[in-house]
């Protein structure tokens, strides 16, 4: 058997914010390796490096690459960000960080008494984010806050790009920069690149953010283009710390999509170049995700045909859990179907319409709780409220929705600066 | 405001810990909702041998605002750490399978990298050294809440061994006193709706119909409804897991410290349990009867018991397997009824409760849709299937060939889900994980180890710690552990301070 050896020499493909973060990524676990990022030209359509949002996970992911909450706050101008507005039409609603779990109050969910409420009275108690943990802070974060590890961050993509680009060359990434380059292959795979310059980059592992490389070696890119017939413009942070999404009917110019088999041979591709999605503050962390997953699953050179397929099942599955999220917000209630939705989302919505019940999905980088800020948000109503919501009299549930109403009123100002 | 103007009438069959269980919970999360009949017979004697169980028990209990303390005086019950298995791998080997993780995590690289690191440079330790828990286990000691000072190594959970004969009862009364009714009574037949096949009601022996909405059917074995009448067919994996015996029976508890674990122990033709409880230990050998007799059995544990024994050898009989849908029309089936794995990993009682958990969650209306039935047996079918891999694992992955029995499961194929999963750790030491449902990574961990599959490679970022800087990161470890388990109380001792203590 070949391929004994530890993984020593990698080379990351690319320009952007993935590119960079995937090499400080590998340089900082793996010490004795040696790290090339061969800059060159990616995408300029490419939602990594245009978005300027991500969510709290955001937080743990610089905490693994040595990056202060200081330094990205200064370098790439970062702010708190609360949650986000999803507008469609006249319909409105906002989904806020802190959505991990499902609420529950008493062992009941809270989001079943809230809605038998609506039920009853004809109306809402008060719109459902009202009742999730971090509703106090809507309107009262200053403009100058530092960040909050609970909320996630509104950033300069430029900038950010420009900071990860800093802390790899300080990292001591060996950085080359290449406005083509060709492919050497073998029987394994790639056995090298050339640059302009005619330099030859031989590594063990090909990190690809182009796409290039990973289609050149068979891993295709699979359409999703059916679930997502429109794009989502985006507008800038608003005064109450939420970024608005607004779905607008025109067709963006990329097509949706990811490679089911994301590490192929000896290529392993992250950002746009294994999943394109419309933009949400989950799509950064769901793409440094990928690369942390890979780390865990670096084989030994070459023999390792089941970590490359777990890494693909797992990394399969986030982003078929990432394209629900994205295709969520197209959803109508009321109107008929008019594209098919991705399985799992249509899981997810039968569920609801029958009991509001949101079931444990495995690997899912979303919360119970997003989900249901979500689907509630988007109008969707379940044909019974849950028997374990009617078990309290009106008087207790009702109780209840005030109690946690007013607890979260009580949360004002505690992450103001 | 409801959903529907009254209760469903839920009828549970059988009043064994499936039942009363099912009823206890019914009657706590949906009172108004649900409105519970128990039928059973005291003529039909439970099941129950002395049981071992999971931490998720206690979450069970303690949901239902039952007292800890109160709860193992009425069952004399001992605390359980995990489970020592001995003798599987190979004759001569022992290790752990406790509710905790081996060792601690850094860096997002699994320890168990770490020991295989330690072990390819010469060091002689189990992994087992490494675990609070098993450490505590094997000095017979326990506490619920060790004060860590501060200290990386990760929290554990346990479980109890207890009286299993004695939960029915309490739960019983819990039940009651919440609004279930209980019939005493045998049943002899079900009646069906013309229309729908649905069960309509069940006949006594005495002629008494009791009608309901929904049926649980905790009948056991038996399987009297979705079993006899609805006739669901029954999945069999005894190709996999053989045993399909048992010759339990108590024995005296000799002098001495009460361990907080539960004891595995291969034998020729499967493996007997040793479970301490209070006043007792409770014994049982796992056996295959094509590979064994009845008699042998017997002898065996008679003579392998370590107390005097307190009553003759009880043989029980099962099949491993389940039913290939648990909700069929308007019963379904909870417990044995519904399916069956030997006690190995002590999960009976937990696929029962777990069956309870989602049927709560998926609580139909008396027009039951498919989407719920549907999902409640996605549900079900997993659990079964992943602890069914789990149990395979620990008989095929032997290099035992002392017996046919050994040989048997040795050389067997397994399920395909299996050797996907072994083929992947072998290769690089990884666990194909999920985020839900018993067992997550850390017990596959202690299993693979512990059964002897050591896996080719390491994860490399293991190797990033200078020589020098490791080994005294191991040696600490090992020996906070022992400082740890010093100052933990004595298992009895902690026991009798925690008022759980029951009368003699």
């Amino acid at each position: 058997m070949t391929g004994a050896a530890p993984i020593c020499t990698i080379a990351v493909l690319g320009d952007g914010i993935v590119a960079h973060a995937a090499a400080i990524i590998f340089r900082r676990a793996l010490p004795k390796a040696s790290v090339t990022l061969i800059e060159t030209p990616i995408d300029p359509s490419a939602m990594a490096d245009r978005i300027d949002v991500a969510g709290a996970r955001l937080h743990d992911f610089h905490r693994k690459i040595g990056l202060a909450s200081e330094l990205f706050a200064r370098e790439a101008k970062a702010r708190p960000r609360l949650g986000t507005r999803y507008a469609r039409g006249d319909r409105q609603w906002l989904v806020l960080e802190g959505g991990e779990e499902a609420p529950r109050v008493e062992g009941i969910a809270l989001h079943q008494l809230w809605l038998r409420q609506e039920r009853a009275e004809g109306a809402a108690i008060a719109p459902w984010h009202q009742l999730t943990p971090l509703a106090g802070l809507i309107g009262r974060i200053a403009a100058d806050a530092p960040l909050d590890e609970r909320l996630g961050a509104h950033f300069d993509p430029a900038a950010y790009r420009a900071l990860l680009a800093r802390l790899a060359r300080h990292l001591d990434v060996t950085m080359l920069r290449s406005k083509s380059w060709s492919t050497d292959l073998d029987t394994h795979g790639v056995a090298a690149l050339r640059i302009d310059d005619g330099t030859r980059v031989s590594a063990d592992l090909y990190a690809d953010c182009t796409g290039a490389l990973i289609e050149r070696v068979g891993g295709g890119f699979e359409s999703w283009s059916r679930f997502l017939p429109g794009t989502m413009l985006r507008s800038k942070l608003t005064g109450d710390a939420l970024d608005t999404l607004a779905i607008a009917g025109d067709q963006d110019a990329r097509e949706a999509g990811h490679r089911p088999e994301g590490w192929t041979g000896n290529v392993v591709a992250f950002g746009d170049a294994a999943v394109a999605t419309s933009p949400s503050a989950q799509l950064l962390p769901v793409m440094f995700d990928d690369i942390l997953r890979a780390i865990r699953f670096l084989p030994h050179t070459y023999g390792a045909p089941h970590a490359r397929a777990e890494y693909n099942r797992q990394t399969r599955i986030a982003h078929a859990h990432l394209l629900d999220w994205s295709a969520a917000p197209h959803l109508d209630p009321d109107a008929p179907e008019q594209h098919p939705l991705p399985t799992g989302l249509a899981h997810l919505v039968e569920q609801f319409r029958a009991r509001g019940r949101v079931p444990f999905r495995d690997g899912d980088p979303i919360g119970a709780g997003d989900w249901i800020a979500m689907l509630i948000g988007l109008g969707l109503r379940p044909e019974r409220i849950d028997p374990t919501a009617l078990v309290p009299d009106d008087m207790r549930c009702s109780r209840i929705l005030q109690h946690m109403l007013a607890r979260h009123g009580a949360e004002r100002g505690s992450a103001a600066a | 405001m409801t959903n529907a103007a009254t209760p469903l009438r839920v009828v549970v069959l059988g009043g064994g810990t499936a039942g009363w269980m099912t009823a206890a919970a019914l009657s706590h999360f949906l009172p108004g909702q649900a409105e519970v009949t128990l039928v059973e017979s005291e003529e039909i004697g439970i099941v129950g041998v002395g049981e071992a169980t999971l931490p998720h028990l206690r979450a069970f209990i303690e949901r239902l605002g039952i007292d800890e303390a109160e709860f193992m005086r009425d069952t004399r019950a001992t605390f359980k750490l995990g489970i020592e298995f001995h003798d599987f791998g190979a004759i001569g080997d022992r290790y752990a399978h406790p509710f905790s993780v081996h060792g601690v995590e850094l860096g997002g690289v699994g320890f168990h990298h770490f020991w295989l690191r330690a072990r390819s440079e010469g060091s002689k330790r189990s992994i087992d050294d490494y675990c609070l828990p098993v450490m505590a286990s094997r000095a017979h000691r326990f506490a619920i809440h060790p004060d860590n000072g501060g200290s990386a190594i990760p929290s554990y959970g346990y479980a109890y061994q207890f009286d299993a004969t004695r939960m029915a009862p309490m739960l019983r009364r819990y039940a009651e006193a919440r609004g279930a009714t209980r019939i005493e009574g045998r049943v002899t037949a079900a009646d069906r709706d013309g229309e729908s096949g649905d069960i309509a009601a069940v006949r006594l022996d005495d002629g008494r119909l009791v009608a309901g909405d929904l049926f649980v059917d905790c009948s056991g074995f038996r399987a009297l409804l979705i079993g006899d009448t609805l006739g669901e067919h029954w999945e069999d994996w005894s190709q996999w897991l053989p045993c399909d015996r048992a010759a339990a029976l108590p024995c005296t508890a000799p002098a001495g410290p009460i361990e907080p674990y539960t004891r595995a122990t291969a034998m020729k033709a499967g493996w007997r349990w040793h479970i301490p409880l209070q006043h007792r230990i409770g014994n049982g050998y796992v056996f295959s009867s094509a590979h064994i007799s009845e008699d042998e059995a017997c002898g065996a544990i008679l003579g392998a018991i370590e107390g005097e024994p307190l009553a003759d050898p009880r043989i029980l009989r099962f099949r491993a397997g389940r039913r290939r849908r648990a909700w069929v029309r308007n019963v379904i089936a909870i417990g044995l009824a519904g399916g069956f794995l030997e006690p190995l990993e002590s999960t009976s009682i937990h696929l029962a409760q777990m069956a309870i958990t989602r049927l709560i969650e998926l609580f139909p209306e008396r027009h039951i849709a498919d989407r719920d039935r549907d999902e409640f047996n996605r549900l079900i079918d997993m659990e079964y299937d992943r602890v069914r891999d789990f149990l395979i694992l620990h008989y095929h992955a032997t290099t035992r060939d002392d017996s046919s029995f050994w040989n048997h499961v040795r050389t067997m194929t397994v399920p395909e889900t299996l050797e996907r999963k072994i083929a992947l750790w072998r290769e690089g030491g990884h666990v194909e994980s999920y985020g839900e449902g018993l067992f997550l990574e850390p017990s596959w961990v202690a299993v693979y180890l512990g059964q002897g599959i050591v896996p080719r490679r390491y994860d490399q970022r293991a190797d990033n710690p200078t020589r020098a800087v490791f080994a005294k990161a191991m040696d600490d470890l090992a020996s906070e552990i022992q400082a740890q388990v010093r100052a933990m109380p004595d298992h009895a001792a902690f026991i009798a301070q925690h008022g759980a203590w029951g009368a003699a």
